[in-house]
């Protein structure tokens, strides 16, 4: 009995030193302490290969880890961005958004013209080109396909101005619009709008949706598991390097990192940022940042007092301390957000950055005041994930500073986007991905009764200037009109850009060929690792 | 026995009917309403209006349960909001990767945990019997996310014996196995335990030993098989906790069982998926239920009489 005691004595005292020994920095851990220093502002961030020895033997598959999957496999069924690459690789649109120039060149389409007018759009297609069934991708699936965006809900939205569709004869489109529309190009280079074949979706939605005429061919999804994709021999174009690609969906983070180091992926898409050093110290795999375009923001209802008033949503932007958000949510992996156009989309970003509320807590109490809010009120902030938690509680203790007291709810994203759109939410954190055409990144969020206006934001001028620069083709035009918008959103606040997040993945150190997109829709077409 | 399995078949009816209506109810009560999960973000009003009707979101919360039930007894559990396939189809592709979990789980648990507790039971308070415990302990108490973590840096990466995730080969499911079964062989090892030193201590148990049967003999033939009862029982249990989605391991190694897919749904407001995949589990758990009163019979003569009728 008293061996007992004196084992089960020892024990305890093993199980103590051990919880004490857990965690802690170790020194190690304690010499790269700013993450933030390796990002570059250019999206090229592996040089790109221009010639490669023809008789280089290639890796046969490369295995992509990522973070979610779709639900549906069709290109209109969702705007997220998780298959953007497998839609970009597998399907091909009229024309292509080169993220290095920003220019479109020629995909399908393999010349066009425009109307003087803005109007009227001809596209010659590739003769070539066909589908992965072996039919020709003719004009009349190029009509199909766009009158089909006009029914899906996450399509009709960048073919709103189209008019009318119309096959001039076998490989010549014509595109009406009913206005002139200045984004029209790049909104057609989108995954929403790849090609597809309308004889075989006819036949069978299900598996004709899968069916595209890219350099790659998908030949087995499995929902909520995995995507494989070959390569196509009988491809018109450039062939890719790699046979195979297979997109693994792992949810979990750290799993999805320690597949990458065990050598069972080859990329590693969203490392968790608490894991960033371990991928750094990790002889054998890589760690890619470009600064991204994805902007973190905080959107109040404009339709619902306090909110309604524009001072009492200055004064919140006035408490909102960026910095300390960009630390403790982003892990220091971000840049401050001033307006809602990124940095990148120069020329339309207004770079009046003094004007956009910097931290002035006596200027917040003051336009409280001013507002009728001279004690403060209550407010309910829904927060869907850890970041917008993290947001929420510093925003939280900073609006305690001008009487403000903010409860933290912690829902999911359906419950969330209810809210928003019945209108009885007060404010929360969310997300948008810019796309770096000018319209989409403010029309859609702040015109009248858009899908995305999270705010509810309605004012006449902004819809008839937003439809203005949507028609202007001359570049300095356009930029000075979308300068004014800036300057009438942020006067009047109804969302307040945190930060722009920062793009980061982790490869294998073999892979070449590879560009870190700053929109996250990364293209592996072309990259491979060569097989020693 | 057939007129005892029959009147059990029978009794899951009024079971996956009070499970739809609870269901239903539930996911009713939350505010969320699933339309804008099925349409996207950027849809407009039209748009919304048009896939509400599609979908019989507009009709009373009676009518769409009174629907459900009528396609449930026709076999159809309907249609997902998000991926738009059959609720069916998609629950039984993804239902063998959840049964060979639960399996391996239940082979590591009772491989590891009889011994240990046929030991424990038969050198109590010994240091062995208290080693055995507080290894149950540690099994019981050990979140599955982290021994999970813990094996696949072990096995994945350290030693690159196993494959870190997913399901492609053979051996994909140790990993996820061995997390799954080191909860249940600290449960089942406590239990084990538990029922052996009922019987060990027995009048029978005395009586055979007396006679001079080895002791090694007496254990396995008479105590062992006389506890059988709670062990089995406690083996069931675990398998139908395990079928009705171990989330966590199945979320950690990517497994592609239906406890993943459930979580999913729950969080888009797939108001048919959640609802189907609970029915089927409830239909699951009922008839491992009744696998299990069956291996009463066998195991205890007195059970397989009283089911007969003639007790």
């Amino acid at each position: 009995m008293k061996m007992k005691r004196i084992f089960c004595l020892i024990l305890a005292l093993v199980m103590l030193l051990s919880v004490v020994g857990c965690g802690g920095k170790t020194d190690d851990d304690q010499k790269d302490p700013n993450p933030g220093t390796e990002v570059t502002g250019d999206p090229s961030a592996m040089p790109m290969v221009t010639k490669i020895d023809a008789n280089t033997k290639f890796q046969k598959e490369i295995v992509v880890a990522q973070y979610g999957d779709l639900p549906v496999m069709d290109t209109m069924g969702s705007n997220d961005i998780i298959y953007g690459a497998v839609f970009m690789m597998v399907y091909e649109r009229l024309v292509h958004q080169n993220k290095t120039t920003n220019e479109l060149e020629p995909e399908l389409a393999k010349k066009w013209d425009i109307s003087d007018d803005g109007l009227t759009y001809t596209f010659y297609l590739e003769e070539n080109a066909k589908f992965h069934n072996g039919d020709p991708v003719l004009a009349s699936d190029v009509v199909y396909t766009f009158n089909r965006a006009k029914e899906q809900p996450s399509a009709s939205a960048k073919v709103a101005s189209v008019a009318s569709v119309e096959a001039v004869d076998e490989h010549t489109v014509k595109i009406t619009l009913s206005s002139p529309n200045a984004d029209f190009m790049y909104n057609i280079s989108y995954q929403t709008l790849s090609i597809l074949s309308e004889k075989a979706v006819t036949a069978d939605p299900a598996e004709g949706l899968k069916i595209g005429c890219g350099p790659y061919k998908l030949t087995e999804w499995v929902s909520g598991d995995h995507c494989t994709i070959v390569r196509n021999d009988d491809y018109y174009g450039q062939k890719p390097y790699t046979e195979k690609f297979t997109f693994k969906v792992m949810t979990e983070a750290s799993a999805r990192l320690i597949a990458l180091q065990s050598g069972d992926v080859d990329i590693c898409l969203n490392p968790d940022k608490v894991e960033l050093d371990i991928v750094r110290k990790d002889e054998n795999i890589e760690l890619l940042q470009v600064k991204g375009v994805k902007m973190y923001y905080i959107v109040m209802n404009t339709t619902k007092a306090p909110f309604d008033n524009v001072k009492v949503r200055q004064a919140i932007a006035l408490a909102t301390e960026k910095d300390q958000m960009i630390q403790v949510a982003a892990e220091g992996l971000a840049s401050v957000a001033h307006t809602f156009f990124p940095p990148e989309m120069k020329p339309y970003t207004c770079e009046d950055y003094d004007s956009y509320y910097p931290a002035d807590y006596d200027k917040a109490k003051a336009l409280l005041a001013e507002a009728g809010y001279p004690d403060g009120f209550e407010i309910e902030f829904l927060a869907r994930d850890e970041a917008r938690v993290l947001q929420a509680q510093i925003l939280a203790e900073s609006l305690k500073k001008i009487g403000i007291t903010m409860k933290i709810t912690q829902c999911d994203t359906a419950a969330m986007r209810s809210a928003i759109k019945d209108k009885s939410y007060d404010i929360c954190g969310y997300n948008w991905s810019n796309s770096l055409a000018p319209d989409m990144s403010c029309s859609d969020l702040f015109a009248t009764g858009k899908g995305d206006n999270n705010s509810h934001f309605s004012e006449p001028w902004f819809d008839e200037t937003a439809q203005k620069a949507l028609a202007t083709s001359d570049v300095n035009e356009r930029a000075e009109l979308y300068h004014e918008m800036q300057k009438f959103v942020m006067e009047r606040v109804p969302l307040i850009p945190l930060y722009y997040e920062n793009m980061y993945i982790a490869v294998d150190n073999k892979l070449e060929n590879f560009a870190l997109d700053n929109c996250n829709l990364n293209d592996y077409t072309y990259c491979y690792i060569v097989e020693e | 026995m057939y007129r005892y399995i029959l009147k059990r078949i029978l009794m899951v009816i009024p079971v996956l009917l009070g499970v739809i209506i609870v269901v239903q109810g539930i996911m009713e009560l939350n505010p969320a309403d699933p339309v804008y999960q099925i349409v996207g973000e950027s849809a407009t009003e039209e748009q919304i209006e048009a896939a509400r009707e599609e979908y019989g979101l507009n009709d009373p919360f009676v009518v769409r349960l009174g629907r459900y039930i009528w396609n449930f007894c026709h076999g159809d559990l309907g249609t997902s909001y998000t991926t738009r396939e059959s609720v069916m189809k998609t629950y039984w592709s993804q239902l063998p990767a959840t049964i060979e979990l639960a399996v391996v789980a239940v082979v590591v648990g009772l491989l590891l945990s009889q011994p240990l507790g046929i030991h424990a039971a038969t050198h109590q308070n010994s240091l062995t019997d208290s080693s055995c415990m507080i290894f149950s302990l540690i099994g019981v108490s050990m979140p599955g996310f982290w021994s999970g973590l813990l094996l696949m840096l072990l096995f994945a990466l350290y030693l690159g014996w196993l494959p870190s995730a997913g399901n492609d080969h053979w051996y994909s499911v140790i990993l996820p196995g061995l997390t799954q079964g080191f909860y249940m062989t600290g449960f089942m090892t406590r239990s084990t335990r538990s029922a052996m030193l009922e019987t060990v201590r027995s009048d029978y148990m005395t009586t055979a030993l007396a006679k001079g049967v080895n002791r090694k003999k007496a254990v396995m033939k008479h105590a062992y098989k006389n506890a059988q009862i709670p062990i089995v029982t406690a083996a069931g249990v675990q398998f139908a906790h395990i079928i009705g989605g171990s989330v966590t391991v199945e979320k950690l190694f990517s497994w592609p069982g239906v406890g993943r897919a459930l979580v999913t749904a729950i969080t888009s407001r797939d108001i048919p998926v959640v609802t189907g995949y609970i029915t089927m589990t409830a239909v699951l758990i009922c008839l491992v239920n009744l696998v299990i009163d069956i291996i009463y019979a066998f195991i205890d003569p007195r059970i397989k009489a009283q089911y007969s009728g003639k007790r």
